[in-house]
């Protein structure tokens, strides 16, 4: 056990301070050109963008999770920021990388890194959710074009996307559901395609339906083989899994539920005065650092490219567990706060009421990514060896 | 950045879990359980020819200084086949003892396993915690009463705690002594009630730090025992599920108990690295050492409870019987819930300690 890390690793730490020191300056957090010549400065550091290759954009470094995770660590202490989020650099970028064609990968990488390209996730339907593979949208190859027909749903940011990878049914007559379907990538700029935002509980904008009506992309903007869509789906590409980044999250959320708990008064006192609050705390923080030292645990595993087991399985379940425990001992705290719906305006920042879009949120994702009971799912048949369940489609 | 066992760690894991494996298989258990409960000598000097009481005290003590952790493992594995002895009580004894006088004319015997230690620091009434101690020492001698002393029938000597956050040795045969086996739900810990008559102590010369050390070590090497009992009470369970059949299938099948056992091994397997953290924290990170012990032993001693009885709902009526072992583990965890504190009053101190 040992929880420093060696001289090589605090020399590349002391490297990525230096570098921040040098290039990040927090007050222009807000400026567009800034941030975007950052990452630039910090991928070509090696920092960001790391295990894409050079010639899309990427870094081009080998994997090293313990590096990730001190860039990290020393990105997040003075507010820098990582690679942009979204679908087209965590999943569909990679995906390429792994699958990809020497075209679509010239096409489409280096923009997507850098942000030019916005991806839209075509998973979900409205019948199709647990169960992704019984997915019913087809695609028809017509001349050297796909025409594809069917909807989407829960497609996160498709308002602002200018593509959408998406699974369809192009086989029939095959021996699985799986084996049916096809990994497209769909131009969202055309007609036929009709975007429906939905408002989730929480307010805000978070996700849409999608309509896809004799909608067209070239013949070779497949990835993969025709059938093979849903092997692409699950690449496996080797990267730095973050297997910390959630736990530590879990923790910085605990911390600030405490400050809440201290400023709130409950009954005359600071509400974590209170007895009761003070136990479910306690209990809380049980969850939040068994689930932070399982990260260490996984850290350590990953670094030696071997697999921490069945407690990898947990990660997102746990998460999302802590998240229901937070939202029940905030609306405790907050009392009547709870009953205000938080306002975000230019000229109102809400007070504690905000935490309101944490306890509804956190129910989003018990079931956004595979949700809870299929978490237990996979914990049971992957993780315990139970019998699996037998599909009857 | 290492966050996992050594080799030699997971070897002396292993060593101990082939030697408990033969000696306390589950079919044993309740047979030695109906026996008269007391220390299992076999498995006693076992653990005693592994090292175990040499691990905590330093080698200028004449141990070998290797640390909680490892003995945090051991105490682990003690834990998932529910072995009757006290080992980890006998180690701190040894180490306070150490601490005291790496000289001490008693620390030979102890370390070889000839004689047995354990200790006295419940009064009841929730009064575990070393501030809590209020039997009172006056000329070297006690009068009073301490509660819950586990295998006090096989002890040669006592470690017992006093007002003030002092430890004190007293023998067997010290005068005035009376032991009172109590009927213990949990016969692999047999308690006992120690009754003090101006019976003759020696007081050890230790800071309120090292006495807080040694409780703080006490806390985090059941938290470890408690999370053996907890992937125990897991193992058994999905044994269980892949082989009884009802319905014309296996039980394991049916997703109700899928989860059931999803849910407990969700609970159970993110306790290792808790343990494990809290006695790093106590070999390296003292400073931590303190809150990370009430944090372990509270959230872990409740999860086990809380899994063993899961346990026996998963394997449904044979479990309720006396002739099934399951029994023995609930017991086994109910005890170390209560033993130390509740946890409801270690996540007070927890609380306290970081200035809620």
């Amino acid at each position: 056990m040992d929880l420093s890390y060696n001289a090589e690793y605090d020399q590349y730490r002391a490297e990525v301070v230096a570098f921040l020191v040098k290039n990040w300056n927090l007050a222009l957090a807000r400026d567009e050109t800034y941030v975007a010549s950052f990452r630039k400065n910090a991928t070509q550091a090696g920092y960001l963008y790391r295990n894409f290759p050079k010639q899309y954009g990427g870094a081009g470094v080998a994997p090293d999770v313990l590096q990730a995770q001190i860039i990290r660590e020393e990105f997040a202490k003075v507010r820098a920021p990582k690679e942009l989020g979204g679908n087209g650099t965590m999943m569909l970028a990679p995906t390429l990388v792994e699958y990809g064609t020497d075209q679509q990968k010239e096409k489409f990488i280096a923009k997507t890194l850098s942000g030019e390209y916005r991806w839209a996730q075509g998973y979900s339907e409205p019948g199709a959710g647990s169960d992704l593979a019984s997915l019913k949208t087809k695609a028809e190859l017509v001349g050297d074009e796909w025409v594809i027909n069917g909807q989407k749903i829960w497609t996160t940011d498709a308002q602002s996307s200018n593509y959408m990878f998406a699974l369809v049914r192009t086989e029939t007559d095959v021996a699985s559901k799986h084996a049916g379907i096809s990994y497209l990538l769909i131009d969202m700029k055309q007609p036929g395609v009709t975007v429906r935002p939905l408002k989730p509980m929480y307010g805000g904008h978070a996700f849409c339906e999608v309509f896809l009506e004799d909608v067209r992309t070239p013949a070779d903007w497949i990835v993969g083989e025709r059938g093979e869509g849903w092997a692409v789906s699950k690449s496996t590409l080797k990267h730095e899994r973050n297997s910390v980044g959630a736990a530590t999250g879990a923790l910085d959320t605990f911390n600030k539920l405490v400050k809440v708990a201290k400023t709130e008064i409950l009954d005359g006192k600071p509400a974590i005065e209170s007895p009761l609050i003070r136990e479910q705390l306690g209990v809380l923080e049980g969850y939040v650092r068994a689930h932070l030292y399982s990260g260490y645990y996984q850290l350590t595993k990953d670094a030696q490219g071997k697999s921490a087991g069945i407690i990898s399985m947990m990660n997102k379940i746990n998460s999302s567990n802590i998240g229901h425990k937070v939202a029940e001992i905030a609306t405790a705290v907050l009392e009547d706060k709870s009953l205000i719906s938080p306002v975000f305006s230019p000229d109102h920042k809400p007070g504690n009421e905000r935490w309101v879009n944490q306890i509804l949120g956190s129910l989003a994702a018990t079931i956004g990514g595979g949700t809870s009971n299929i978490q237990l799912n996979i914990i049971a048949e992957r993780g315990l060896e139970l019998p699996r369940e037998e599909s009857k489609n | 950045m290492y966050f996992d066992l050594t080799e030699e760690q997971y070897m002396l894991k292993d060593s101990i879990e082939s030697m408990l494996a033969s000696k306390n298989e589950d079919a044993q258990q309740v047979k030695k359980y109906d026996d008269k409960p007391g220390l299992d000598r076999d498995i006693w000097l076992a653990l005693v020819a592994v090292g175990l009481p040499m691990v905590l005290p330093t080698e200028e003590q004449g141990g070998l200084g290797m640390g909680l952790l490892t003995l945090a493992v051991a105490a682990e594995v003690q834990g998932y086949y529910a072995a009757a002895t006290p080992m980890q009580d006998h180690c701190l004894v040894v180490k306070a003892l150490a601490d005291h006088n790496a000289a001490d004319g008693r620390l030979p015997g102890l370390l070889a396993g000839e004689q047995v230690a354990v200790l006295a620091w419940s009064e009841g009434q929730g009064n575990w915690l070393p501030s809590q101690w209020g039997l009172v020492e006056h000329d070297g001698r006690l009068n009073g009463v301490k509660r819950d002393v586990i295998f006090a029938a096989d002890a040669d000597f006592f470690l017992v705690g006093l007002q003030g956050q002092r430890l004190a040795m007293v023998a067997k045969d010290a005068s005035g002594l009376v032991i009172e086996a109590v009927e213990s739900v949990d016969r692999t810990q047999p308690i006992s009630t120690l009754t003090f008559q101006n019976t003759p102590c020696e007081i050890l010369t230790l800071a309120a730090s090292q006495v807080g050390a040694i409780f703080d070590a006490a806390l985090i090497l059941q938290a470890a025992e408690s999370f053996g009992l907890g992937r125990h009470s897991v193992q058994i369970s999905v044994v269980y599920a892949k082989t009884r059949e009802q319905f014309g299938r296996l039980i394991g099948e049916f997703q109700a108990l899928k989860h059931q056992l999803a849910n407990m091994a969700l609970e159970v397997e993110p306790c290792q690295a808790l343990y494990w953290y809290a006695a790093h924290a106590w070999d390296a990170i003292p400073e931590e050492a303190p809150r990370a012990a009430v944090i372990a032993n509270a959230h872990i001693t409740e999860i086990a409870v809380k899994t063993a009885r899961a346990a026996v709902e998963v394997h449904g009526g044979i479990a309720i019987t006396w002739e099934f072992v399951l029994h023995i583990w609930l017991k086994r965890a109910m005890h170390n819930k209560v033993r130390f504190g509740l946890p409801a009053a270690q996540r007070a101190r927890s609380a306290l300690l970081e200035d809620w």
